[in-house]
Parts: C-alpha cells; structure tokens; sequence
C-alpha cells in the first residue's frame, strides 16, 4: 500500500462509521420528535454510509475479506438503530 | 427478550466461549513464540548471520537466518546465549527503554523502533565511522555507553549509566529479536543487510 | 451519607488531584516534543510519559473506586463491611503513589538488578510501579473486594448489578498478577503484558464503568432497575463478546503467529457496533428526559461518554485498526491519538459524570448547575478534541514519511519527526493541551463551589438542632 493510499483508505474508514453514527443519531431523533426531516437527515447518512462503502470497494487496495466485512457491516448497520429503537420501546413499557 | 434473565445467559454465554477460544489460541501462539518455536529463534542465534527479505508468498518480509557470523568475535553456548539474553532484558527493562523506543511498536514513540534495529543500515552508515568502531556490535556498545557523546540530532538519548557488561547484553538482545517473524512490521523496513 | 460514602469523596479528591499531575507531566512530555534538549538529563521524557500515563490508570481506577464506594451502600441499603480497613488502604494508597512518584523523579531508574524491579522501576509500560508498590495495589483491590462482597452477603442481597460487579473483580484482581514476573522472551512478555492492558482496560474496566453508569443513571435519570439491569447485560455480552478476542489486535506484529491478522481485523472491527448501541441509547434517555434533570452536569458528562466513547474507539479505532493499515499506523502517534480519544470518552467523561452525581447528593443540593461547569466542559472537550486532531495529523504524516516512504528505519524516524506537518501537529497538540489544562483548572474550582450559597443555607438550617 502506498502512502496516499493508506491515508485515502484510513479517511475512508472513519467517514465509513462517522456516517453510521449520523444516522444512528438523527433515525432516534427522528423517532422521538416523530419528524420527517430529522428521518431525512439519517437516510441521507446511510446512503453516503453506502458510497463510503462503494469507494472502499471499488478503489482502495484493502484485502477481499476487509471489503466483504465493510459490505456486511453496512448492511447490518441499516437495522441497528431500529432494532435498538424498538427494544428500548419495549423495555420501557 | 424483554427479560434480563434472557440476555444474563447471553452475557454468560458470549464470555464463556470467547474465553474458551482465547485459551485454545494462547496455547497454540505461546508454543510459537517460545525461544526456538515456530516464530522466534532460539537465543544463540546471535551466533548467525540474520538478514531480512521480501517473501512473495507472505507478501511480508520475513527474517533470514544465514550462517556463522560471531557477535563480538565470540561463540556462545546455549546456556551462555540464555544468560546473555536475561540481561539484557534485564537492563533494557531497568533503564525503562520502552518508555522512549518501541519494541514491535509497543512503547512510549519518542525515540525508534527497536525491533529490526540491528540491521538497520545507520549502524555503518553513520555510527561505525563517527564511533571508529570496526564493527556495528562495536559501534552499538560505544553508543549505548555514551549516548550524549554522539548526537545526530536535537532530540538525543539520555546516558543511562550502562555498564560494557549491560551494553553488549542489550545489542545481542537486539540481534535476537531482528530474528523474530513479526508477519512483516513494520513496513517496507529498508536493510542492507538482505542475504 | 454513609461512611462508605465519605471514603467515597476523598477517593474523588485524590482523583481529581493526579488528573491534575497527570495534565502537568503531559504538558512537560509534549513540551519535549516541542522543544528539543528540555529537561534533558535531569527529567527525560521516559519519566515525564511514565508520571502522564500512570497517573492516568491510577485516577481512573481511584475514580472507579470511588463510584463503588459511592453506590454501594445504596445499592445494599447498609454501611459497607470492613470500611475501617477500606480507609487505612486509601491512606496506605496514597502514601504509595506519592512514593513511587518522588522515585520516579528523584531516582528515575537503577542498575541491570532485581534490586530495581523491587524498588525503583520495573520498566513496562504501564507497570512501571516498582514490585513492592504493585504488592500494595493487590492488597487495596483485595481489600476493595472484599468490602463488596461482605457486603453483599451481610445484607443478604445481590442485586443484577451487584453480580456483574462481583463477578468482574475477580479478573480484575487475577490480571494485575501479570505486572510481577520478568519474562526474558519480549514476544512472550508482551503477549502476556496485552492480557493485562487490554482485557483490563476493553474487559474489566468496561464492565467496571458500565456498572457505574447503570448505579448512576438510575439515580440521575431514575431510570427502572430492570431496564438498566437488561442494559448492562447486553453491553456485557457486546463487549465482552467482541472484545475478548479483540485482544488480537495487538497481536499482529509482536511474533504470534500469522491468523491473528485475521481474528483481531474481524473482531475489533465489530467493536464499534456496540458503540453505537450506546450512542443510540444515549440520544433516547436524554431525549425522552427532553435533557431535563436536576444534575445538568452529570448529564452532559454522561453524554459526552457516549459520544466520545464512540468517536474516540469506534471512529478513531476503525481508522487504524484493519492490519494493512495498522502496519503503517502502529506505534505511531496515530496511535497516541486513538488513545487519549478512547481513554477520555469511555472513562474520563464517566468518572466526571458520577463525581457530579454524588457532590449533588453530598451536598445536598436540588439543583446542579451554573456557568462554571459549562466553560469547564467545553474547554476540556474543546481541547482534547484539537489535542485528537493535532495527533492524528502528526500520526498520518509520520506513517506517511517514516513507514509508506522512508522504509522505517531509524532514519526513516528521524526525518519523519522532523517533517513540517509532523511538527506542526505537535505545535497545536501543545496549544490545544494547555486549552485542556485551563479547563481542568475551571473543573476544580467549579467542583469546589457548586452549589456553595444553598450550602452555606442549609448548613445554617442544620446548624440550630
């Protein structure tokens, strides 16, 4: 791996969870203040979380088996706040 | 689901096997990194000549280990080799040499890594003649006693009163471990010593 | 207040004071940094970075003690067992540290002997603390422990809580072990020194602090004990279920063998889905308490650990922790910056979250707040985010330069420390931590004046009867 490579590929990574973390945040904010914008600002993360993840594939020298972790984490990441959402609703109640 | 006894046996559960497969792994890894185990050599490799190359198939490079090259023009016996290496570490860890250097990157940042520091090439570039050593273990002790001696740049290394005894213990403690197989850190690492 | 609790707020103050003497020493070491030949020979930066780093375990491990002796007789609804021993071991704990302080200072280090490892400096990081000092630590947990479980079973009682603690001392106690013997072999010395450091620090201590944080939100937020209960499982079996062999991590270049690669890559990638967790169930408490509470400090702190916890180990750690880039990123200052990150959003911020709650209580106030907590949150959130960001421009430029180009050579060190963006990170790591230090001091002040007029009415109240 080349140096401009390491950096574009590590800056990847962490935009890569920084975006997860913006739509965990903004979907429970959606959900508490029951407001279609906030929804809006969460779904805007999780597509930049999958162009982040576009990018990580297509042009960065990670291994196959890093890429197909990225992949999966980012599909798993779509449910993870609304599994947590309903959980805490139901433990709550 | 919505019971804490529910994810109590999850908690439990989850450790427990994370634990059990810990175990087995340590096994396995301590019975590779023992002295003369599958990644680290035996101490009286400081006897051999060690190099570094590229191995495509890792795609890291790996430890060499070549034949007879004697350190300090002596030969040592396994159990000389095994109290050689005790006191080195022994000063390198009564002098908190971590503190400042990294050993396989782990330490305090501040001063080089240490783990291929014998073949790195700045023993005959700059210190063998600046110490008017004939050989780098020669040119290493020299340095080791008296660091304030040879500064090569603002940032020096303190004297820590280190005896020739010490000194030689600690470069042939550096001999050993640039044998260790570290699945290629740290990267690229750039030695003349490649054969 | 209990006794226990009373115990409780000196371990706070003594806290509070080495967070103070670990902000000095980092300032020194980052100041050597800066300015080459500072202090040169009489207080090198192996002594200042040992002070910074060993001051840091040992507040938050007073901290953590200190939240115990807090919650617990709370919790148990009676004074702690043996509370007599428990404050002789605080003062002998006390007297220990400032020991091995002036040692550190004044003798730094001794000769190749075991005379050293006994009394001056055992020379692993982290564990520095010569061996007679570690033998006084096993005793105060030893003593720790006991007054938890005596407790318990006096009272007759183990709360969910309770159990996970109980449970969680005993390799707490059984891992410190590891600081005693003096391994020849560095690749097996550091194998086991990682047990010690992070099943500590991502096992133990993680369990440790989400105990506290379950005692305290209930009193903060009065959230159901089952509900916290529940919660604390599930981050158990989260953490400790990708963290365990997260340990493998550290694993990749130190001579283990080469499916660590794997194993650690997999596992401490998964790290930051539990970090998210958190950060989600943050944003719902708060939200649902519309952030009204009578403690508006305890509440920020507790947010800020959500956050920063996320942020710090999930965000900071992804970064550098899959092998093809850790190659390049490992012990550098990349790393530097991971950590401070990681250890002030999961510990720090929590340990200044309870500290909050039980002033509230000791003082018996309605309501916590004021101006002074907040310059004092900011600023030191302001600051360790620029200390962050400063290490992370160092770190990449010194991967970039030393490792990716220079071929990692000592020379390869050198030019990399003295590259311009290397310097100009640290430049501003400096600035950013004397930001930090100012912010420290408004926390001091703001934690001995908080709520200092209805104080003094109260105590006026008292007084009469």
């Amino acid at each position: 791996m080349s140096g401009y490579e390491l950096i574009y590929a590590s800056l990847l990574l962490g935009v890569f969870v920084l975006c997860a973390g913006g739509y965990g945040v903004l979907y429970t904010l959606a959900q508490l203040q029951n407001a279609a914008s906030w929804l809006y600002g969460a779904r805007t993360f999780y597509g930049l979380q999958w162009l982040t993840t576009a990018a990580i594939v297509a042009t960065t020298p990670l291994a196959a088996g890093w890429k197909l972790l990225i992949v999966v984490s980012c599909l798993v990441t779509l449910r993870v706040p609304q599994v947590i959402w309903k959980y805490l609703e139901l433990i709550h109640k | 689901m919505n019971h804490p006894a529910f994810w109590r046996a999850g908690a439990i559960s989850s450790t427990a096997v994370m634990a059990v497969v810990l175990i087995f792994l340590t096994i396995d890894s301590l019975s590779a990194i023992q002295a003369g185990g599958r990644n680290v050599p035996d101490y009286s490799v400081i006897n051999k000549a060690i190099g570094y190359q590229f191995d495509a198939k890792r795609a890291a490079s790996v430890p060499i280990i070549g034949g007879e090259e004697l350190l300090f023009g002596r030969k040592y016996s396994a159990a000389e080799a095994d109290r050689l290496m005790d006191h080195g570490k022994l000063a390198i860890q009564s002098r908190a040499c971590i503190n400042c250097h990294t050993f396989f990157g782990n330490g305090a940042y501040y001063a080089p890594d240490l783990t291929k520091a014998w073949l790195d090439p700045v023993w005959k570039q700059m210190w063998m003649p600046m110490t008017q050593s004939a050989t780098k273990e020669e040119a290493m002790v020299k340095f080791l006693m008296n660091p304030e001696k040879y500064p090569t740049w603002g940032r020096m290394m303190p004297n820590l009163k280190l005896t020739r005894e010490d000194s030689e213990a600690i470069v042939a403690y550096l001999k050993w471990m640039s044998a260790i197989d570290t699945n290629g850190f740290p990267s690229g690492f750039k030695t003349t010593e490649s054969k | 207040m209990y006794r226990s609790q009373q115990l409780a707020l000196k371990y706070f103050i003594a806290a509070i004071a080495l967070f103070g003497i670990m902000i000095v020493f980092g300032l020194l070491a980052s100041a050597q940094y800066v300015h080459m030949g500072f202090l040169f020979q009489v207080l090198d930066f192996s002594i200042t970075k040992t002070l910074h780093i060993d001051t840091m375990i040992l507040w938050l491990l007073m901290g953590f003690m200190g939240c115990i002796y807090w919650f617990l007789p709370q919790e148990l609804e009676r004074d702690v067992e043996g509370i007599k021993l428990a404050e002789i071991m605080f003062y002998i704990l006390c007297t220990a540290i400032a020991t091995v302080a002036a040692v550190f200072i004044f003798v730094q280090y001794g000769g190749s002997n075991e005379f050293s490892m006994w009394f001056i400096n055992q020379g692993r990081k982290y564990v520095e603390a010569p061996r007679w000092a570690a033998i006084g630590i096993v005793l105060v947990v030893l003593v720790f422990s006991y007054n938890i479980v005596a407790t318990a079973i006096k009272a007759k009682k183990i709360t969910g809580i309770m159990g996970v603690l109980m449970i969680d001392l005993v390799p707490l106690f059984a891992l410190y072990l590891i600081a005693f013997p003096r391994i020849t072999n560095m690749s097996v010395d550091l194998f086991w020194w990682w047990w010690l450091v992070h099943l500590w620090v991502e096992g133990t201590w993680e369990v440790l602090i989400g105990c506290i944080m379950a005692l305290a939100l209930m009193q903060l937020l009065g959230t159901a004990r089952r509900i916290v209960e529940t919660w604390l499982y599930i981050e158990v079996a989260l953490v400790l279920g990708t963290g365990i062999l997260g340990l493998g991590h550290h694993y990749f270049w130190i001579g283990t063998p080469e499916y660590w690669l794997a194993i650690g890559g997999l596992f401490s990638a998964l790290e930051p889905l539990p970090l998210l967790g958190m950060v989600v169930h943050a944003v719902y408490d708060a939200g649902t308490h519309h952030m009204k509470t009578t403690n508006k400090p305890a509440l920020y702190w507790m947010m800020a650990e959500a956050f920063g916890n996320f942020l710090g180990a999930g965000v900071f750690g992804f970064m550098m922790t899959l092998p093809q880039i850790n190659l390049f990123s490992h012990g550098t200052q990349w790393t530097v910056s991971h950590g401070h990150f990681a250890f002030w959003g999961a510990y720090a911020c929590g340990v200044l979250s309870v500290v909050y709650v039980a002033l509230q209580k000791a003082r018996g106030l309605e309501e916590m707040n004021g101006i002074r907590w907040k310059w004092s949150f900011g600023l030191l959130n302001f600051g360790m985010i620029g200390m962050v960001g400063a290490l992370l421009i160092s770190g990449i430029a010194q991967a970039f330069y030393e490792r990716a180009i220079g071929g990692s050579t000592i020379q390869a060190f050198i030019d990399a420390q003295s590259n311009l963006w290397f310097l100009q990170g640290m430049n501003a790591r400096l600035v950013f931590g004397v930001l930090f230090a100012i912010g420290y001091a408004v926390l001091v002040y703001d934690l001995l004046t908080i709520g200092g007029k209805h104080r003094t009415k109260q105590a006026a109240v008292l007084r009469p009867a």
